[in-house]
Parts: structure tokens; C-alpha cells; sequence
């Protein structure tokens, strides 16, 4: 006998015909032993009971009652959600909202934050520089170090026996022009722009990844500077730009200046090192000249060990079975005695205390490095927690849905349980009902997901302030779909346990007794409670959601009514970087000056200055300091940020200057060096005095540098609208403290940007053919630029809010035509009587103004808590932000009125006629 | 409601009725409203099995592999599902049997010595 359950049909039919014979037989005997044959088959079948009942509990017997179970349940539920459409529809929607946000933005969280490289054994690798460090820096550090020094990760490599494999990669992701073309052909080649990683040739063995095709460069290009010129390529490259065509391994593309045969393509899934970046190209360190032309940033700095160029990340294999901890001292054991070796011989008995604190923070590597943790970590989670609230909101709406709908059913319910079903057995089955809503709602979620996704990536990618920068592969995993799946369980037991426990209490006679159940009857006036405790919730959660919502509108509006201490607009920025261009020293400074005036004979401009760090440009520099007449207290750091600015630098911005006067074309010459210091730097150091005249010495070991204030600027924002200004020294540029690699031409307009802008890159080519293609800014788009994260999270936490508030009030208006409509008798009896229309009208709208109040009460403080808890991203405002919560509570209590006004509306308009004649 | 009644009853009777199907079938091959028959008639009419126990048991029993079943024509012309004896089920009945002795018997002693008390 086979017991499977797909043959259940069958055997029932069996079992059916065997209890036919049963009767038939013992009416037989009946007769035999006289009696009708009528009254036989009666007796016979009396005899046997409940028919059905029988078959169901002989068919227990053959076991697998679960399976069958919940195939029924699944048949029966969805034949249900056939049958209400529109209940259905309004429930996948709400639920394909709650899930669908959910898991978008879980999916770029996951991506973000807590996926593990894609390379073999993400668990053995650590970093040996700070994952979230970008970029470069020149001179010395204290403390952790965020980036190395080539030379550094040369010594870490060869003096080690901790770890199976060592990789350097650059920590930033240069855009480079490469040229598809045969190189041989000159420039007739397709030209654009990629984005090229410098990595040793331990990187790809490290990571243990495989070529897709071809092969991955070894060691072997470590060894001579410049001799390997060989790339290995993405395969999106790959796909994108040879259709995947084998062929093109040995083809020679050229980048930048030089040419490189392709040797290889990564794997799909492999972004390299950093999460958020996709690289086109890798190829190996020893050929930087081409990245960085006229740079060296593979020797030991000349200028010694306390200005170096610290710009590579480092990631290591553990060695199996050592433990991270074991790895952390060791290699800081072999650190400390190459930073001993190298201050031995070149420093002073007093300078090696400072540069001897130096540490590798050797950290688990599984997630690679990324700024997105720094950047991303906190909204992300934050929004999460946001979307997971709107869920509950969802949630909740369909919970009201369904406990509506139970008390329709509840004639169906206390039928069947009349007749025998099991409580258990009917939860179930709402049970059943429940998850085929909530999966159908999942499955809409994560359609509707995918496309948020996408849109979400666009935001992000923009957030970041580098181009293209922000590249995440969010390829649904099984994380994330766990998640989803987990979310559906949830929500299911959330919207559909609750309300099914409801609607089968055994509270049968009432039900059956009433001739009108559902809308009308008896038995709903026991629901409401729950539904409006529903409600208040969703009103609730709906408040801390508007007042997020709120809270950031309000901080960014502060953020972008910061004064930065200068005029944004008219203003457009670009970088030239004489180095690249060939240009070394006083050449370097000539060069900048030539263009400065070339610059300033265009016509059309207010004018024009240049300066090297430029403005929300990413680039600072800071040294420390001494000033005279200052004697530092015990313990006080004394640092000053440093910049470079050419003649006009002042006025051209519109930085007011508040003591004696600018830098000019009069600093250009060497000799006694006139510096303009900030206003802070003028109140910490001098206090009582005037600056003018007074002498400020750059410390720093090997390069120090005096200048005389000439004048005193008042602060300005450099890099963010959210930095405390730190004392500030300005330096000529044409008299510069030390060689200025790059500097950032800063262009005041009347004119049209668009004609200004092909002036300057006319301007740049007359000046030097050598110089890279120029990048121009707005001031304006830079600014906004550094408020992307905050405009991401204000716009998204106001698109739940919003969001949030629909459902609400959906649940609101859904409840309170509930409660009219099981009162149409009630108010048709009161209007018969003469009650005035208003009445009733205010009537049915102070309950829901009574529900709002109840839920805003209990969301004020839940407000007041999560203001305390995401402080640290808001700008310029309190412990709580009345304007903030008043704003949600208004908006709230208005979007209630017009769903509350709807019903209450209808109520008023109740015929009494026609309400008593309703039953 | 009804339905856990139902239910009690079958547990109540379980294990004699899994014995005294088992012991029926062992003359022959039977239907389930012959094997009725055969217990009440055995039984001087005192016991009725109740169909809504009876063929769970015998379903239950199939499952257990102790009987087997096959569509047979009846004495009166009629299809109806015959169960007969397999040998895990004879080996079974000849345990269920022993059981059954010991605890009549020990219920016997029980009572037996209490009545020789009150006698004595």
C-alpha cells in the first residue's frame, strides 16, 4: 500500500465505498430480521454516525494529515482571496510596500555593510590600514595608522611569517583616459575614461580569486619599476567593451600615456578589494608612473621619514590557525623595529617619542575596506529602523483588514465550529489565508524592491562626491532573500495570529441567533477595541516617523543656511596639477602664476585666484605650530590647518578681511613670508594682542617654515558645512612653505558659466600642453555635493513618513467607516429623534480625533527618545525639536481629519428610514 | 465539541479493540461490518463496536502493515473491502494476547484477594 499523499483522491473515494457496503450491509441484516426497508437503511446510517466525521478521523489514521492540511488550507485561502478581490489587492498592496521597502533597503545594508568579500576564505583576511582611509597623505602620523607608505608594506612584507599572503592596493580609484585602439595606429582608437586600481602582484594569489579567462599577474611584476606592462580587466569591462570575446586577451590598450597588453579577466562577482568600488582595469603598482606621472611613490620619501606619501591600503591571508590577536602583536613587534631603524637614523634625540606611537590596528578583513561603513553605516541602519516601523504600520492596516473581514465571517466560523471543526484547525486555516497574503505580498515586495533598488543606488552613487564612485552589486543573495522570507513570516504572524484568535472565540450563539452578522450585528462592537487599538499604534508609530521626517528637513534647511564664510554662487573651481604636467619646483610655481594670468585676461570675470586646497575639495593640510608670544599650556596641541592662496584670494571669494590686508602679488618674492591667519586662530592664539607682525613657525620636523601676519580673515568653511573652523594660516602661494604638487584655480563669473569654462580649458592648454584635461565645479554643486548622505536620508526618511501616514490614515479612514456602518441603526434611531446633522457629523469626528490624540500622546515621547538616538546626524538642533514634532502632529491630525471626515460625513447623511428598515 | 466525545471513546477502546479485531481475523479474512458482527455475536451482545472506532482502528491497523486488505465479493454478491491476518500481525496478536492474560489475571488476583477480605 502506498502511503503517499498524493493518492489521498483515491483512498477516499475507497474508504467512501467502504463504508457504503457498511450500511448497505446492515440495512440488509436489518431487513433479514424484519424490518422495512426504509426504516433499515435509516437505522443503518443512524448507526454509523457522522459520515463525514467518520471519514475525517479514519482518514487521521493514515497519517500526513499535515501535509494534506495545508494543501487545503492553501486551496481553500486562496479560493477566498479570489473571491474578495478587493480585500486581497489592498492587502498585497499594503504588505508589498512594507515588505518591498524592507527589503530594498536591506539589500543595499547587506551590500554595504555586512557582505563578505566574494574571494575564498573571506574569514582569514585582515587589514592592516584603516578600512574606511581613502586617499593620500603626505608627512607622518601618531597613533593607528589609516594608510602605509610603499616602502612601509615592502619592509611588512619581507619581514613577516604571519600571514599566507600580503597585498597592497591603491586606496584611492583614479578615473584614467584609456584607449581601446590598437596603440600602434596612434589616436584613432576609442577613447574614454575607466577607472584604473594599482595593485602588487600578491593581490589577486591573496585573495584567492581565479581568472574568468587568461591569467592574474604574480610577484613577478614586483620586481622592476615600470616592467610589466600587462592589465587584468573586470568582466563587466570585458563584456562591455569585447562581448566577451577570448580574443581579446593580448590585445594592447594604452592608459594614460602607456600601453598594456590585457592578460586576464576577474571573475563576475569580484569588485576588488574595497566594497563601493568597481575597478575596469588592475594593474601592478610598479607601474604608477602612468597613474601618477612624475610622482614616486614606490621609493622612501627623500625628503625622510616624517614626510612620506602614505597612500596604500595593505590586507593580509592569516597564516591558518593563527589567531587575529597573536597576528596584532607580531606584526606590530616587526613595525615598531622598522620605525626604530629608520629614526635611529634620521631624527633628533627629542622627535622619536611622537613618531615611535605608531600602530597597526590589524582588523578582521572579511568586509574589505570601504568609506561606505563610515559614510552609509549609520543612515543605513537608521533608515532601516525606519522602514522596519512602516512595516509594522502595514502590518497593522492589514490586521484591521483582516479582523474586519473575520467579523464578516463570523457566521461561516461559528457554523463550522457548530458543526465540529477544530478552533485549532480554523486558525489555521486564517492562518493559511494570512501567509498566502503575506507571500503574495513578498513577491510584489521584492519586484517592487529591485526596482527600488535601483532607484536607491542612483541616490547613493550620486551621494558620492567622485563621480561613479559608489558602485554596489546587489545581486539578491540568500541573505537577503532569507530576510524577505523571514520579514513574511513575521508580518504574517503579526496581521494574521492576532485577528484570527479573534474572530474564532467560541462564542457561538449569538452569531448564529443574529440575523444580520457582520456589518451590522452584535458581535463587531466586541472587535473595535483591537482594531482601534490598531490605529493608535499606527497613529503612533505614523508621529515618530513624520517627526524623523521632520527632524531632518529642519536639519538640512539649517545645514544649507550655514554661513560658509564666503559667496557660493558665480563661483567655479577646477584643479591643475603641475606635477602630472611634467613640473617640479620654482617650474611648478612659474607655471600656476603664467596661468593665473592668462586667467585673468579673460573677459567676462569677476575675477579669478588659485589657491591648493581649494574648497570642499577633499583636501586639507595642518602642521603643528609655535606663535609668538604664545606660550602653550601644559598638554595643549598646538596645530594649525595650513593652506596655500594666490593674490586676490580674499576678495575673489568674499572672505572678509578683518585686520590689515590680503594676501597680494607683493608675497610672491622670497624673503620674510606675510601670512593671513583666521579668527579663531587670532582668539585662541592672541588673544589680547594684535596679530599683525607676529610670527608663526610651521614645526613640523625636516620641513619648518616661518611667516609674519599680514592680516586677519574672518572664518570660513572648508571641507564641510559641519566643521568646527580650526585656527587657520594662509600662506602665499607664490611664495610657498613647501612644492605645491596641484593647486585649484578658484573663478568668480558674471558671465555665462558654460562660455567661461571653454575660455579656461583654452586657457590651461596655451599654458602647457603637458597638463591633464581640466575638471571644472561649481561652488554651488560642491557644497550640495557634501550634503548628498543628508539629503539621501531626508528624502527617503520623508518618503516613509509619508508613507507611513498614508497607511494611517488608510487605517483610519477603514475604522471609522467600520464603527458608521455598525451604527447606520444607532444613528438613523438618533436622527429619527431630531438630532442635528452636525451633530452627528462632530460626533463620529471626535472619535477620530480622540484616536489621533491618544496616539500622538503615546508617540510624543517614542519621538522625543529616537530624536536622542539619531542626534548625531541632525545639525544645529536640541535634545528635541518642538518645531518638529508640532509639524507632525499638525499634519497628522489633519490628514485624520480628512479620513475621518469622509465617514462621519456619510453618517450625517443616514436616511432614518431607510437605517431602520435595515434589519 | 462533538468531536473530542468522538475521540475519547476511540482512545478508551484502543488497545482491546486493536486485540479483539486482530483475534477475529484470525478465523479468516473479514470485512469491517463482519467483524462488527463477530464481536457483538462473540461477545453475547455485549459489546457494540462503534463504526466511528472501528475503522480508524482497521485503517490504523493496515498502516501498522498487522492486516491487509482486498476488495472481495461478498457472500451476498456485494464488493466490500476484506482485511486478513499478516504475519507481523499474528505475531502481534499472539503478544497483545499474553499482555491481555497477565493483566486479567492481575487484575483478577486483585480482586480475588479483596473478596476473600470482605469474606473473611
Amino acid at each position: 500500500m502506498n502511503f503517499e499523499w498524493l493518492d489521498r483522491e483515491k483512498r477516499a473515494q475507497e474508504l467512501n465505498e467502504e463504508l457504503e457496503s457498511h450500511v448497505t450491509m446492515a440495512a440488509e441484516d436489518l431487513v433479514a430480521r424484519g424490518a422495512s426497508k426504509t426504516a433499515a437503511a435509516q437505522a443503518a446510517r443512524r448507526e454509523l454516525g457522522n459520515f463525514s466525521l467518520l471519514k475525517e478521523v479514519t482518514q487521521d489514521a493514515w497519517g500526513g494529515r499535515w501535509w494534506r492540511d495545508l494543501l487545503e488550507d492553501s486551496r481553500h485561502g486562496l479560493r477566498i482571496l479570489r473571491k474578495n478581490p478587493g480585500f486581497t489587492a489592498v492587502a498585497v498592496l499594503t504588505l508589498a510596500l512594507g515588505i518591498g521597502a524592507n527589503t530594498a533597503i536591506f539589500s543595499v545594508l547587506d551590500s554595504a555593510l555586512l557582505k563578505s568579500l566574494p574571494v575564498a576564505h573571506p574569514e582569514q583576511l585582515v587589514v592592516l590600514t584603516d578600512p574606511d582611509a581613502h586617499g593620500g597623505q603626505f608627512g607622518s602620523q601618531t597613533g593607528d595608522r589609516s594608510l602605509l607608505a610603499y616602502s612601509e608594506f615592502e619592509y611588512l612584507r619581507d619581514h613577516n611569517d604571519l600571514f599566507a599572503g600580503i597585498l597592497a592596493a591603491d586606496s584611492s580609484l583614479p578615473d584614467m583616459e584609456v584607449n581601446l585602439g590598437d596603440s600602434s595606429a596612434g589616436s584613432g582608437g576609442k577613447k574614454e575614461t575607466d577607472r584604473v586600481k594599482l595593485v602588487t602582484g600578491d593581490y589577486f594569489a591573496t585573495l584567492g580569486i581565479k581568472p574568468a579567462a587568461g591569467r592574474m599577474f604574480g610577484t613577478e611584476v614586483d620586481r622592476a619599476r615600470g616592467g610589466s606592462p600587462i592589465a587584468v580587466v573586470s568582466y563587466v569591462f570585458w563584456r562591455q567593451r569585447f562581448g566577451l570575446n577570448p580574443s581579446m586577451l593580448g590585445r594592447t590598450i594604452q592608459i594614460g600615456r602607456s600601453s598594456f597588453e590585457i592578460v586576464g579577466v576577474a571573475p563576475p562577482e569580484f569588485f576588488g578589494e574595497t566594497v563601493g568600488e568597481a575597478p575596469d582595469i588592475w594593474i601592478p603598482m610598479m607601474m604608477q608612473d602612468t597613474i601618477y606621472p612624475g610622482r614616486d611613490l614606490l621609493s622612501p620619501s627623500p625628503q625622510g621619514i616624517t614626510n612620506q606619501h602614505m597612500w596604500i591600503q595593505v590586507m593580509a591571508r592569516l597564516k591558518p590557525d593563527l589567531p587575529l590577536a597573536q597576528a596584532r602583536t607580531r606584526i606590530n613587534v616587526v613595525f615598531n623595529r622598522m620605525l626604530e631603524s629608520a629614526a635611529g637614523s634620521a631624527m633628533t634625540a627629542a622627535e622619536p617619542r611622537n613618531y615611535l606611537d605608531q600602530r597597526l590596528n590589524v582588523q578582521p578583513g572579511a568586509h574589505g575596506a570601504s568609506t561606505l561603513h563610515a559614510d552609509f553605516g549609520t543612515p543605513l541602519l537608521f533608515l532601516m529602523v525606519l522602514v522596519g516601523l512602516v512595516l509594522l504600520i502595514a502590518c497593522a492596516n492589514v490586521a484591521n483588514l483582516v479582523l474586519a473581514r473575520g467579523a464578516a465571517r463570523q457566521k461561516e466560523f461559528a457554523m463550522r465550529i457548530a458543526i465540529g471543526a477544530g478552533r485549532v484547525r480554523l486558525i489555521r486555516q486564517l492562518l493559511a489565508e494570512s501567509l498566502l497574503l503575506a507571500f503574495l505580498g513578498a513577491f510584489a515586495g521584492v519586484v517592487l524592491a529591485y526596482w527600488a533598488d535601483t532607484l536607491l543606488l542612483r541616490v547613493v552613487s550620486q551621494a558620492a562626491t567622485r563621480p561613479g564612485a559608489i558602485q554596489l552589486h546587489l545581486i539578491p543573495d540568500l541573505r537577503v532573500l532569507g530576510f524577505t522570507l523571514g520579514v513574511t513570516v513575521l508580518t504574517t504572524i503579526l496581521f494574521g495570529f492576532i485577528p484570527s484568535l479573534h474572530a474564532t472565540r467560541p462564542n457561538l450563539s449569538p452569531v448564529l441567533k443574529s440575523a444580520t452578522v457582520g456589518v451590522s450585528g452584535e458581535p463587531v462592537r466586541g472587535r473595535l477595541p483591537l482594531g482601534k487599538m490598531l490605529v493608535v499604534m499606527q497613529v503612533a508609530i505614523s508621529l515618530v516617523l513624520l517627526v524623523a521626517a521632520g527632524l531632518f528637513v529642519h536639519s538640512l534647511s539649517r545645514l544649507s543656511q550655514v554661513n560658509l564664510g564666503y559667496n557660493r554662487e558665480n563661483l567655479l573651481l577646477f584643479r591643475v596639477n603641475a606635477t602630472a604636467g611634467g613640473y617640479k619646483g620654482a617650474a611648478g610655481t612659474r607655471m600656476y602664476r603664467q596661468l593665473l594670468e592668462r586667467i585673468s585676461a579673460i573677459p567676462g570675470l569677476h575675477g579669478a585666484t588659485v589657491s591648493h586646497n581649494g574648497l570642499f575639495s577633499h583636501s586639507e593640510s595642518g602642521d603643528p605650530i609655535a606663535v609668538e608670544g604664545y606660550t602653550p599650556k601644559p598638554n595643549e596641541e598646538m596645530d594649525a590647518a595650513f593652506d596655500h592662496v594666490g593674490p586676490g584670494y580674499f576678495s575673489t571669494m568674499g572672505i572678509p578681511i578683518l585686520m590689515g590686508r590680503e594676501i597680494g602679488l607683493e608675497d610672491s618674492s622670497a624673503g620674510v613670508r606675510g601670512g593671513v591667519i583666521n579668527e579663531t586662530f587670532a582668539r585662541r592664539f592672541f588673544p589680547n594682542v594684535n596679530p599683525i607682525g607676529k610670527r608663526v613657525r610651521d614645526t613640523y620636523p625636516g620641513n619648518p617654515a616661518d611667516m609674519e601676519v599680514v592680516g586677519v580673515a574672518a572664518d570660513a568653511k572648508y571641507n564641510s558645512l559641519r566643521e568646527e573652523t580650526p585656527p587657520r594660516v594662509y600662506a602665499p602661494l607664490f611664495n610657498p612653505m613647501w612644492e605645491q604638487a596641484a593647486a585649484i584655480y578658484e573663478v568668480r563669473t558674471f558671465a555665462d558659466p558654460a562660455s567661461v569654462s571653454v575660455a579656461l580649458r583654452k586657457a590651461v592648454e596655451e599654458t602647457s600642453a603637458s597638463l591633464p584635461a581640466i575638471e571644472i565645479h561649481t561652488m554651488a554643486g560642491l557644497v550640495d555635493g557634501s550634503l548628498e548622505t543628508d539629503r539621501f536620508v531626508e528624502k527617503l526618511s520623508g518618503a516613509f513618513g509619508v508613507l507611513a501616514m498614508l497607511l494611517a490614515s488608510i487605517g483610519l479612514y477603514g475604522i471609522m467607516s467600520y464603527t458608521v456602518a455598525s451604527r447606520t441603526r444607532d444613528i438613523g434611531i438618533r436622527l429619527a429623534l431630531g438630532a442635528a446633522k452636525e451633530n452627528v457629523l462632530w460626533q463620529v469626528l471626535r472619535e477620530t480625533l480622540a484616536l489621533v490624540l491618544i496616539g500622538t500622546a503615546i508617540g510624543v515621547p517614542l519621538a522625543l527618545g529616537g530624536t536622542h538616538v539619531v542626534k548625531s546626524m541632525l545639525f544645529g538642533l536640541g535634545f528635541a525639536d518642538p518645531l518638529a514634532i508640532l509639524f507632525a502632529a499638525t499634519v497628522l491630525a489633519l490628514v485624520a481629519a480628512v479620513a475621518g471626515f469622509l465617514p462621519a460625513w456619510r453618517a450625517s447623511q443616514v436616511d432614518p428610514m431607510v437605517a431602520l428598515r435595515h434589519e | 465539541m462533538a468531536k473530542q466525545q468522538y475521540r475519547n471513546r476511540v482512545e478508551l477502546l484502543q488497545g482491546t479493540l486493536d486485540l479483539m479485531i486482530l483475534q477475529t481475523l484470525q478465523w479468516g479474512a473479514q470485512h469491517g461490518y463482519g467483524i462488527s458482527v463477530a464481536i457483538r455475536n462473540r461477545s453475547g451482545e455485549m459489546l457494540q463496536v462503534d463504526t466511528g472506532s472501528l475503522y480508524p482502528a482497521l485503517h490504523r491497523l493496515e498502516k501498522q502493515k498487522w492486516v491487509a486488505a482486498e476488495w472481495k465479493i461478498s457472500e451476498n454478491k456485494q464488493r466490500a473491502k476484506y482485511y486478513r491476518l499478516t504475519a507481523a500481525g499474528k505475531r502481534q496478536l499472539a503478544q497483545e494476547r499474553s499482555r491481555w492474560q497477565q493483566l486479567t489475571e492481575a487484575i483478577g488476583g486483585v480482586l480475588n484477594s479483596a473478596k476473600n477480605e470482605t469474606e473473611s
